[in-house]
């Protein structure tokens, strides 16, 4: 089935199959940021945003998301890369599998709740799961992230 | 699983034809759950962009459309304030935010999950589906029996109620299942749900038959009550607790809980 949608600002006609989620989707368009953990609605790491929400693109059906925007980190690339000196500075990054869903759901929240506390960061950020960092560094540069950058 | 035909209803009425029509149909909440199944689905009837994700409110009733996600219940302000804002706290506590943008009440309510955070809260407010072809059904009808044919769930109304609420969800981790749900509501009269024991949420009539009786609500009374919860609340064990843990945790969870809203 056709299904048309903007993927990263631009307005992208896809042919998907009608059970066909979107992180398959956007996996085979290349947009390889996007990434497969558990595959079972638990991790995090396959985060996209759909009309500025987060949500599990494994979990999503393609067709579910027809005329609606679609972010991935290839679509906010100056936050990223704000994001990213943040997240140098504090030594909150290990292998980085997990980055680029952290820095969609975080400008997510930017969005949704402009001045968060620490305990709004750990609460949005609950469902990004990191095997590495033990979070605490990730979120007190996110913090500073989103106090300095507001 | 797979999903071989995908099919998107612009009405109710359609969609419920559809569903009349096909008996291998199924309906679409957040498919978070379906996806996991190992079932094959011929068809699957999405209800997105029918108007059931909204919630509204009357002097009288909340409405919640089948299809508002746990994260619109987790920050609407109408369910934020009603009877402390219980629901709306028991949808947040439900992992991450990637999930409750997808999730639905509907989902939540039709699937009927023992695990279910969300039913032992609507099982304390006085909650009322609204099906499609049937109507209104009771919540604690719909819990009790199965539905005599396939029907669309299109919104849970509560009636509005002046008092107290509270849930306790006591887990291992903030993203894993309840070991045990417990919602109390103390209104013109006390109702009390506990859900995950692991079986699905059970009321503890004789603890709220008892508090609705007394004449005052002290240590003693409340004592009494729990009591009364432990006798009649039939827990068990799994791979998640014992069924010992869950008569400590039930002991010590709605005690605490019907102080808060004594």
């Amino acid at each position: 089935m056709k299904v048309t949608m903007t993927i990263n600002h631009r307005q992208r006609e896809l042919d998907v199959a009608p059970g066909e989620h979107l992180l398959d989707t956007l996996r085979n368009h290349h947009i390889l940021s996007v990434k497969r953990g558990c595959d079972s609605s638990s991790c995090g790491v396959c985060t996209v945003l759909v009309d500025m929400k987060p949500v599990l693109s494994c979990s999503v059906l393609t067709a579910r998301v027809a005329g609606k925007e679609i972010l991935t980190v290839e679509g906010i690339h100056d936050f990223v890369e704000t994001l990213a000196g943040y997240m140098g500075h504090e030594g909150a990054d290990q292998c980085g599998f997990c980055n680029p869903a952290l820095a969609l759901t975080v400008y997510a929240l930017k969005h949704e709740i402009p001045h968060p506390t620490l305990d709004d960061i750990r609460h949005y950020l609950l469902g990004n799961l990191c095997r590495c960092t033990g979070y605490q560094a990730q979120h007190i540069a996110i913090l500073k992230c989103l106090e300095e950058c507001a | 699983m797979r999903i071989n035909e995908l099919i998107q209803p612009t009405s109710i009425e359609e969609a419920y034809a559809l569903l009349q029509e096909h008996e291998d149909a199924k309906i679409a909440g957040g498919t978070l759950w379906m996806r996991l199944g190992q079932h094959d689905v011929e068809r699957l009837i999405v209800l997105d962009g029918l108007g059931l994700d909204t919630i509204t409110e009357t002097n009288d009733d909340i409405s919640i459309g089948a299809m508002v996600t746990l994260r619109q219940l987790e920050t609407n302000p109408i369910i934020q304030t009603h009877l402390n804002g219980m629901l709306s706290r028991a949808a947040g506590s439900i992992m991450g935010v990637q999930v409750r943008n997808l999730a639905t009440i509907g989902g939540s309510v039709i699937g009927n999950y023992s695990f279910s955070d969300i039913i032992p809260v609507l099982a304390v407010m006085d909650t009322t589906l609204v099906f499609h072809h049937q109507g209104e059904v009771p919540l604690d009808l719909f819990l009790s029996k199965r539905l005599s044919e396939p029907d669309i769930l299109v919104a849970i109304r509560i009636r509005k109620q002046e008092g107290r609420g509270t849930v306790h969800k006591i887990s291992r981790t903030e993203l894993d299942f309840a070991l045990l749900n417990v919602a109390v509501t103390h209104t013109d009269r006390w109702r009390i749900a506990i859900g995950s024991r692991p079986a699905g949420a059970a009321m503890a009539t004789n603890a709220m038959a008892h508090l609705d009786q007394a004449d005052r609500i002290d240590d003693q009374t409340i004592a009494t009550a729990v009591e009364l919860a432990m006798e009649e609340i039939k827990l068990s064990s799994n791979a998640k607790a014992s069924q010992a843990y869950r008569r400590d945790l039930l002991s010590a969870h709605l005690r605490r809980a019907l102080n808060e809203v004594k």
